[in-house]
């Protein structure tokens, strides 16, 4: 298959997908995007290098089994289905790799200095835009130093009457804005 | 789709949730949960803020040693999560400089007790400088500790290095590293306030070590978190005598590096002491 003719196929595709995961642009843009970052972590959780390659290759084939007809009641049900046999092939695929190349994981580089203050600084600022609600939650749920970090939980979950589990998608959802906060300043920093 | 999460309560999905990344589920178990979790967003978004918790526990030295290993081994192998690490990391030090810990109360309290008694000894030992009749013999002579596996009592020198210093009462104490070493016996007399623990370490200095030291029943005695190196090949920490009753112990050195997701993988320092009070 030629990328063009992969292209002209998935993008029939892509359009019978959108539609499945939403009523318009508005709800099916959102909704492929968290579909996504879920295969995303999936693959990465899996031990896959290249997890958003992977995402994205699974999303290229539902698009495409839908472009072809196929009928798919359960798409996130079915998406999972496709993503496992990604996983298998991919892994299959590393397993090969690795043995060929005898690779080592490269480690990543250490930053300097002056890049680990620029870090530093974004996210003081980044901290200093939250609400006083967020940042009391971003203090308490994300510092590492002081006292036992499962009584600190437990504590901001019950001032805040929040359960267990409604206190860790808060917080994920704010380590998602600040990281996408520290990617803009430090873009910003780049650019000037 | 399987029901796995929904018949559970929160603390229940944690430990699911932390299995999960430590790889610690049979496959079955895995496969349910992630189609489960790839099915609805809250889901997985509760699941993701639970890595963060991980995270934020392995950062704060607060995971047990198989959760630390399994972290280290499974949840550290890949880079996108390493990366993340390093986020929280730095997120943790950002945290530090716009909202600095406060100072809790008991450890104030607990500095002015320590002022007063050094207070209290600094005038009880100038009292005994002017009557040194009336220091006991005893206690000016140096502790000496049985050796391994001989009865108690019996001296070891090569083992114990012991130099009662009056103006602290702080005992020196050399101590074998390595968990492969038997204990190395600890004699300790009525009059010493503390002990100043120096022990080898294992691999490459670090820049600083949280130390943890665990009687035979696992309990934290004493800890640190922020030792720095005495020397370009030993550790040094101060515990006082009073956390030490009679038992063995194990002295626990984690460098910086080896907490950090990017530094050396280098192994803890151990070392293994017995306990023996004398009067």
């Amino acid at each position: 298959v030629t990328s063009e003719a992969k292209w002209a196929l998935t993008g029939e595709g892509l359009r019978r997908l959108l539609e499945r995961l939403g009523s318009g642009p508005e709800e099916s843009g959102p909704a492929y995007e968290r579909l996504r970052l879920r295969l995303t972590d999936y693959f990465d959780w899996r031990g896959v290098s290249g997890p958003e390659a992977a995402a994205d290759e699974t999303l290229d084939r539902v698009a495409r089994r839908l472009s072809e007809g196929e009928e798919v009641r359960q798409l996130r049900s079915y998406a999972y289905g496709v993503a496992r046999h990604v996983l298998q092939e991919r892994l299959r695929e590393q397993a090969r790799e690795e043995q060929a190349a005898e690779s080592v994981r490269p480690s990543p580089g250490g930053r300097s200095a002056e890049e680990q203050e620029r870090r530093l600084d974004c996210l003081v600022g980044c901290l200093a835009e939250l609400t006083g609600e967020e940042r009391e939650l971003a203090i308490a749920y994300y510092r590492t130093s002081g006292p036992s970090p499962v009584q600190d939980r437990r504590g901001l979950a019950g001032r805040l009457g929040l359960s267990a589990g409604a206190l860790r998608t808060r917080a994920h959802r704010l380590r998602h804005r600040l990281e996408g906060c520290l990617h803009a300043c430090l873009q910003g920093r780049e650019g000037r | 789709v399987s029901d796995l999460l929904g018949p559970l309560d929160g603390e229940a999905r944690r430990a699911l949730f932390r299995g999960y990344f430590l790889a610690a589920l049979d496959e079955e178990r895995t496969a349910r949960l992630e189609e489960e979790v790839l099915g609805e967003h809250a889901l997985y978004e509760e699941m993701d803020g639970c890595a963060d918790e991980l995270i934020r526990d392995y950062l704060a030295g607060a995971l047990a040693a198989e959760e630390r290993g399994r972290f280290e081994r499974h949840f550290l192998a890949s880079p996108r999560r390493r990366e993340r690490v390093a986020f929280l990391r730095d997120l943790g030090q950002a945290i530090d400089r716009v909202a600095p810990l406060p100072v809790p109360a008991r450890s104030r309290r607990a500095v002015y007790l320590a002022l007063a008694a050094a207070l209290l000894l600094a005038a009880l030992l100038a009292f005994l400088r002017l009557r040194p009749a009336a220091v006991p013999q005893r206690a000016r002579q140096p502790v000496r500790a049985p050796s391994a596996g001989a009865p108690s009592g019996l001296p070891a020198p090569e083992r114990l290095r012991t130099t009662p210093l009056p103006a602290a009462d702080i005992q020196e104490v050399a101590l074998a590293g390595g968990s492969a070493a038997g204990p190395t016996p600890v004699a300790i007399a009525g009059h010493v306030s503390a002990l100043r623990l120096r022990v080898p370490f294992a691999g490459p200095a670090s820049p600083s070590y949280a130390v943890v030291v665990r009687d035979a029943a696992g309990t934290v005695r004493w800890r640190s978190d922020d030792v720095a190196p005495a020397s370009a090949t030993a550790l040094e920490v101060v515990v006082p005598s009073a956390a030490l009753s009679e038992g063995d112990y194990e002295l626990v050195a984690e460098g910086e590096a080896l907490r950090g997701p990017e530094g050396p993988r280098v192994p803890p320092t151990r070392a293994r002491f017995r306990v023996i009070r004398q009067p």
